[in-house]
């Protein structure tokens, strides 16, 4: 366990060197927010009733999902996905080291850093739109936020180390990376709250993770679930969920290290 | 000139030839700015399923805006991304000198060298669209109309181009371009919504600063006669002032470039 | 008839101070300290057409940058240039077409395309005659003896093919003057063989003036007529190779084959003022004053005749030389 402790360490320290880089990135998201905002805002005849949310509402639900995204977003397709196709993993290979383990406890401390450096300008925005949101400080809301927040951390883990461990049988991952990005904006919920998707498509969506990496924690916080049944019936799907693609990585690095050494790097 | 068509047409060659090695690449180069296009239009569809209008625009006009960025943007991947993603590379590893020494338009030679093929997919699927949208916005477009709307768009062309090729010069000051080029990729989720949508403050910078509004959104409101004439105007000169900027930045930096390399 | 000619031509870098830590940095916004280095100072001297000159100096002489200069890539910080009648910074089209410049550090031609694309988009860029293109091609092509790899995908060429195309792109439209920054730069010997033999060669058939800089004193001695040599930005030497050759060394090598034990050979030398450069097996280079080689030759052959298989007297190392001038 210690040296994963190491990696957390020497991780926190890289990162906060790139303070820079944080912050701007961390600015950079409050314009999809503003933007969407605006966007609801010009709505004509807007309709709470048709759209399941007041405007208010809506505007909490981007700000929500502004800071869940921060917290909840990986990089590591890329990084898992080159060091196979250069073979840059294999003194990973070689190392006592879990390599999935070694990502995770990398990815962790970054998450650290946004709140560290994200906190301030957040809270700066928040006391100038306070009067637009709907936020509910309910403390049992508070712990299952936290808790389908850490579900989305490794489940968007998960889904990215996925993706990057197909580098193992497809030449061209960084291709379906991107496409993917882009896809899981829409079917997470993180363009549009997921009720406003046609009933089928909606119904599908239930069932899948991806909705963890953003739409789950948002309504979560929002109370739009219904009462603690369902939200315990989301909370353990989404375990479940965690332990399909925890599944399912296992089986990929298996096989992907079988025909790697077949290959001679 | 004819030259410069038929060196257009050998760097349509060389692409056609290196597509072909990596026929994967090729055929998925455009998924991405493909998928971009969907989602904008799942997203507005989904909006206004329960209206008809945002910031007066319907749901027509806002997927003609759609497509028309995500024409400008296979356009120009198509032609000028890979390039002008390269210039921080050729400027960095000294590759810049030999090219200069060229008997051609430089700005002409580092915009073209790379084009990227595998755009040509998205490039057709967006023409298609945006001449089935502006039908459905208006039927009786007499030929000056048409030649018009089809000036707009070729100046929201000319402004993105502009737009990425003064950030690639940046490279001249700055080690990291590409961070920065990452960043302002937000200001194009800004500039591709209805400018409407915006208060008056954050239009006039879309309109004045960084054209984008005018790129994206003065085709649509074109159309739809919410254009005046002297926005109109006003819009071809933005266009060209910003493209003869980015000439400006771009002889500073080779006036940088060549006073201080070693 | 002059070519280039260049007048007290100097090039100051300036860059500025780089200060460690949060604290230099912070410095560094208030107040930029800004230090210069002359490249080149001073530089004067001319070349005329179908010249075959080699440019030599250590790392950082300013080679590089002279020949930036006069290609036109850099503007000279004072001082004037002019190359074949144009101000050469001004990189007017009619003067590009009449220059080429290789860098054999850097690659102009595309990895996944055979080189005789890359031959076809400079036929354009350059707007070379449909004939004229043909011809250049064909004898550039046999002279570099490249054939048939013209249409391989140069990624899959060698170094040394790679170079030998990036000559022929550099050729193609019959410019006057070449200027050629270590083009041999890490190729192989029968590669650098070649490519000197060709230069050669097409210095006399077409009089291109050719201006080299190389670390390899080898292709300066093979290709070149004339040298200059160039030392912390300053011009040293300028004159005929041979000229310098002759002046600098005052000394001939004299190169000895021993049948068995040196011994005798030894004792010989040891009366004669000789500097033992080599000994191993059966080989000894003995370098010996210009005057008395001869003299020394005569007494090795009549006193230790049994003990030489074989002896030979050349001309100074031209390496050797050049490491003596910066002693």
């Amino acid at each position: 366990m210690n040296k994963y402790l190491k990696i957390m360490n020497t991780s926190l320290q890289n990162n906060m060197e790139y303070r820079f880089q944080f912050m701007t990135t961390i600015i950079c998201s409050f314009i999809p927010f503003a933007v969407n905002s605006l966007i609801w805002l010009s709505i004509n005849n807007y309709s709470s009733d048709l759209y399941g949310y007041s405007l208010n509402e809506i505007f909490t639900y981007y700000f929500i999902m502004m800071i869940v995204n921060n917290l909840l977003q990986c990089d590591i397709a890329y990084t898992v996905c080159d060091d196979i196709r250069s073979g840059t993993i294999i003194p990973y290979l070689l190392k006592p080291l879990n390599y999935m383990g070694y990502h995770l406890f990398n990815e962790l401390p970054r998450k650290v850093v946004f709140i560290l450096w994200g906190a301030a300008p957040t809270a700066v925005l928040f006391l100038f739109i306070r009067k637009s949101l709907t936020l509910s400080w309910d403390p049992i809301l508070l712990v299952q936020f936290m808790v389908s927040l850490i579900i989305g951390i490794l489940i968007s883990f998960l889904l990215y180390y996925l993706l990057g461990l197909l580098a193992f049988t497809f030449s061209q991952v960084g291709n379906f990376i991107m496409g993917y990005g882009v896809l899981l904006t829409i079917i997470s919920g993180k363009i549009f709250p997921l009720t406003l998707m046609p009933g089928v498509v909606r119904r599908i969506l239930d069932f899948t993770p991806f909705q963890y990496t953003a739409y789950v924690p948002v309504t979560i916080l929002q109370n739009k679930y219904d009462g603690y049944t369902e939200v315990f019936g989301v909370i353990l799907l989404g375990i479940v969920w965690i332990a399909v693609l925890y599944g399912i990585c296992r089986l990929l690095w298996k096989n992907g290290l079988d025909k790697y050494s077949a290959f001679g790097g | 000139m004819l030259r410069y068509f038929n060196i257009i047409v050998k760097f349509l060659k060389y692409a056609f030839i290196q597509a072909l090695e990596y026929k994967a690449n090729f055929i998925l180069g455009g998924l991405f700015e493909f998928l971009w296009v969907i989602l904008n239009v799942i997203f507005f569809k989904a909006l206004y399923q329960n209206t008809t209008s945002i910031a007066g625009w319907s749901v027509d006009e806002v997927l003609l805006l759609v497509f028309i960025c995500g024409l400008v943007d296979s356009v120009h991947s198509f032609f000028f991304a890979s390039g002008f993603i390269d210039i921080p590379n050729l400027i960095r590893q000294g590759n810049l000198d030999l090219l200069l020494l060229k008997p051609i338009n430089k700005r002409f030679f580092l915009s073209f060298r790379l084009i990227n093929v595998g755009q040509i997919l998205n490039v057709i699927f967006n023409v298609v669209m945006i001449i089935i949208y502006t039908n459905k916005i208006t039927t009786n477009l007499s030929l000056p109309n048409v030649l018009l709307f089809i000036l707009l768009i070729i100046s929201a062309l000319i402004i993105v181009n502009a737009f990425y090729f003064s950030l690639s010069m940046l490279a001249f000051w700055v080690i990291k371009v590409n961070a920065i080029i990452g960043y302002s990729q937000e200001l194009f989720t800004v500039g591709n919504k209805p400018i409407n949508v915006y208060p008056k403050m954050i239009q006039k910078i879309f309109t004045y600063l960084i054209p984008l509004g005018v790129a994206f959104s003065y085709p649509i409101l074109y159309l739809s006669h919410k254009l005046s004439t002297s926005s109109l105007i006003a819009g071809f000169a933005i266009a060209v002032i910003f493209f003869a900027l980015s000439h400006v930045l771009y002889r500073r930096g080779i006036k940088k470039y060549t006073s201080a390399t070693s | 008839m002059k070519v280039i000619n260049v007048k007290d031509i100097s090039k100051t870098y300036q860059y500025y101070k780089k200060q460690e830590g949060i604290r230099g940095s912070l410095k560094n916004l208030i107040h930029k300290e800004i230090l210069s280095k002359e490249a080149v100072r001073n530089l004067s001297f001319s070349i005329e057409k179908g010249d075959m000159v080699g440019f030599i100096g250590m790392n950082g002489a300013g080679k590089t940058t002279t020949l930036k200069m006069l290609s036109g890539i850099l503007k000279p910080t004072s001082g004037e240039v002019d190359v074949l009648g144009y101000n050469p910074f001004d990189k007017k089209n009619d003067f590009l077409k009449r220059i080429s410049m290789v860098m054999g550090s850097r690659s102009q031609l595309w990895l996944d395309i055979p080189a005789i694309e890359a031959f076809a988009l400079n036929k354009e860029i350059y707007g070379i005659e449909e004939k004229q293109y043909k011809d250049t091609l064909d004898e550039l092509v046999e002279l570099l003896n490249v054939g048939q790899l013209i249409n391989t995908q140069v990624r899959r060429l060698s170094l040394g093919e790679r170079m030998k195309m990036e000559l022929i792109l550099s050729l193609l439209h019959s410019p006057e003057i070449i200027f050629l920054d270590e083009p041999t730069i890490g190729l192989d010997v029968v590669s650098q063989n070649v490519i000197r033999k060709m230069l050669k060669a097409y210095n006399q058939k077409h009089n291109i003036t050719i201006i080299l800089t190389s670390h390899n004193l080898d292709d300066i001695e093979t290709v070149c007529s004339k040298l200059m040599i160039i030392d912390s930005g300053q011009l040293m030497f300028n004159g005929q190779l041979e000229d310098f050759i002759q002046k600098q060394t005052s000394t001939k090598i004299l190169r000895i084959k021993c049948s068995r034990d040196p011994a005798r050979i030894k004792a010989v030398m040891g009366e004669h003022r000789v500097e033992i450069l080599s000994e191993d097996n059966e080989r000894m280079n003995v370098k010996v004053s210009k005057e008395s080689v001869m003299q020394l030759t005569n007494i090795l052959m009549s006193e230790c005749m049994n003990d030489i298989k074989d002896i030979s007297i050349e001309e100074a190392d031209m390496q050797e030389i050049i490491c003596n001038l910066y002693i």
